[in-house]
C-alpha cells in the first residue's frame, strides 16, 4: 500500500485567542474502487497531540464503504474501509493539533462477537478529554443501521463502541486529554 | 507512553492501542509498536509472536446479517398483510 491519495490541503497556523490549537489542517481523500485503504501526507504535526476528524460518502452505499481514520506518522494519515467495495469512498478530513496536550492515547480493535466494545485505557480525567472514533466493517450489505455506531466515555478507564449487528468490526479510537 | 497487544482468550491480538500506563489484566503485553497491521491475528505464545495469523472464521458470511435482516422485514410485511386482510 503507497500513498494513494495527495489532495490540497488547506492548512491553518492558530495563535493568541484560540490558545488550545497549535494546527488545524482540512483536506480530502478518497478510497478507489477495490480498494480497502489509502494513505495521505499532511504537513508536519506533532502526532502525539493532534486528532483526526472525518465525514465521508459513497457513489453508492456499502456498509463496507465506511472508513475509520488513524493519523499514523507526524506527516501520513490513514483511511481504510471494511470491504473492496466498487464504489469509491470520499473523504473530508480535518487534522487538529493541540497546545496543552497532557496525553494521548489512541488504538485498534477488533469485535465480531458482538454488538459492544469495551476498551481498556489509561485514567483520563473526562471531562478535559476529548474523544473521537471511527468505525469499519467486512459487509457488502446496505441496511443502514449496520453503519450507525456510537462512541463514549463508559468510565476513566474504558470507552464503548455500540453498534447493531455481528460483524466483523473495526473500531479505531483517539483520546486526548488536557491539562 | 507505550504500546499494547491487546489479547483474547486464546492469546491472539485482537487490537493494539498506545497508552500512557501498562494494563495489567493478563489481556495485554507490551510491543514495540501500535502497528495493528502486522499483530492483529498473531499469537502470543512463551513471549514471542508467531507467524502465522489465526484470523477467525467470519461469524457471518458477507451481507448475510443484512440479508437475514431483509427477510425478517420481508415476513413482516406479508404477515401483516395477511392479517390486515383478515380483518377486512
Amino acid at each position: 500500500m503507497g500513498v494513494l491519495d495527495n489532495f490540497a490541503i488547506d492548512s491553518y497556523k492558530i495563535d493568541g485567542a484560540i490558545g488550545s490549537i497549535e494546527s488545524i489542517q482540512h483536506g480530502t481523500a478518497s478510497i478507489g474502487s477495490n480498494a480497502t485503504s489509502a494513505t495521505i501526507n499532511i504537513n508536519s504535526v506533532d502526532a502525539s497531540k493532534s486528532i483526526v476528524l472525518l465525514t465521508w460518502r459513497s457513489e453508492d452505499f456499502y456498509v463496507g464503504d465506511m472508513p475509520t481514520a488513524k493519523i499514523i506518522s507526524n506527516t501520513q494519515v490513514r483511511f481504510d474501509r471494511g470491504y473492496n467495495s466498487p464504489n469509491f469512498t470520499f473523504i473530508r478530513w480535518t487534522v487538529i493539533e493541540f497546545k496543552n496536550v497532557r496525553s494521548k492515547q489512541s488504538g485498534e480493535a477488533y469485535n465480531s462477537t458482538s454488538g459492544q466494545t469495551d476498551i481498556t485505557i489509561s485514567p483520563v480525567n473526562t471531562n478535559k478529554s476529548i474523544l473521537v472514533g471511527t468505525m469499519r466493517r467486512y459487509s457488502s450489505g446496505t441496511a443502514l443501521m449496520s453503519a450507525i455506531y456510537t462512541v463514549e466515555f463508559y468510565s476513566s478507564t474504558q470507552i464503548r463502541f455500540t453498534f447493531v449487528g455481528i460483524l466483523d468490526t473495526y473500531l479505531v479510537w483517539q483520546v486526548v486529554e488536557f491539562d | 507512553m507505550i504500546h499494547l497487544a491487546e489479547l483474547n482468550e486464546n492469546n491472539v491480538c485482537i487490537g493494539v492501542k498506545t497508552v500512557m500506563y501498562m494494563i495489567d489484566d493478563g489481556k495485554h503485553v507490551e510491543i514495540p509498536s501500535s502497528d495493528f497491521e502486522y499483530y492483529v491475528w498473531r499469537k502470543y505464545e512463551n513471549g514471542e509472536w508467531s507467524t502465522e495469523k489465526y484470523e477467525p472464521k467470519t461469524t457471518a458470511s458477507l451481507g448475510e446479517f443484512e440479508d437475514m435482516q431483509q427477510r425478517i422485514s420481508d415476513l413482516e410485511a406479508a404477515i401483516a398483510a395477511i392479517l390486515g386482510g383478515a380483518g377486512v
